[in-house]
């Protein structure tokens, strides 16, 4: 089960599991973002390269602009992943 | 346990379905679960993108003595390495860093072992992990 949902104050929230087939569903979302925005990653339980690939696009393409993603409150288990990745050199994560 | 899978994206559900009731009755915590996981998507997603072989691609996992084997054997194909795949560059700055190999990086870097063999049209991709070390 994976969910995608925008606050009030922009922050997205992703919850469940992304994976290869989730993927369009949080393209969808990430794609109308235009400026610097916060993604909570509280009730996330898995991400796979795919979700991955697809956070570093965005993070490219509103760096350009002079804007980037935050992540929050991120689970041991896929701080691990980021580590791996090299992703904890590429986002702020709070 | 050894099942087969459609290739196609779609069987992803499937295959974690499979590997939950592999974990369950294994007793396996969230840490292992998530490689299991994690490595069964990103070795199968890799065969359907870049192996041309047959409509059904067999899973097989193993538990003995703490050895966690899981195997991926695509038949009818061409020859594949994930290593041609290249590396992944962690420490690159953002805007030069690509997605591509990215999958088979985590894999690599979370098992004890990955390795592509191929014969006769038969390719084999197994990665093993001791679990004891969690």
């Amino acid at each position: 089960m994976f969910d995608i949902t925008v606050a009030g104050d922009g922050t997205i929230r992703l919850n469940g599991r992304l994976d290869s087939n989730q993927v369009n569903m949080t393209r969808e979302i990430l794609e109308k973002v235009g400026s610097t925005t916060t993604i909570d990653f509280a009730e996330l339980r898995y991400i796979s390269s795919a979700g991955l690939g697809l956070l570093l696009a965005t993070q490219k393409r509103l760096n350009d602009n002079g804007y980037k993603l935050e992540i929050a409150n991120m689970t041991p288990h896929i701080r691990d992943i980021f580590t791996i990745a090299g992703f904890d050199f590429i986002f702020d994560i709070k | 346990m050894q099942r087969n899978f459609r290739r196609d994206l779609e069987s992803l559900d499937g295959i974690f379905t499979f590997a939950g009731e592999f974990e369950n009755d294994n007793g396996f915590d969230d840490s292992q679960s998530y490689f299991l996981d994690l490595t069964l998507e990103e070795l199968f997603t890799n065969l359907v993108r870049h192996a041309p072989g047959t409509d059904v691609i067999e899973i097989e996992i193993e538990l003995e003595d703490d050895l966690l084997t899981i195997r991926l054997t695509d038949r009818d194909t061409e020859p594949f390495d994930g290593d041609s795949l290249g590396d992944v560059d962690t420490k690159a700055p953002l805007m030069e860093r690509e997605p591509g190999g990215l999958g088979i990086h985590l894999v690599k870097k979370m098992a004890d072992g990955l390795d592509y063999d191929y014969d006769e049209g038969t390719l084999v991709v197994t990665a093993r992990k001791r679990l004891e070390d969690e």
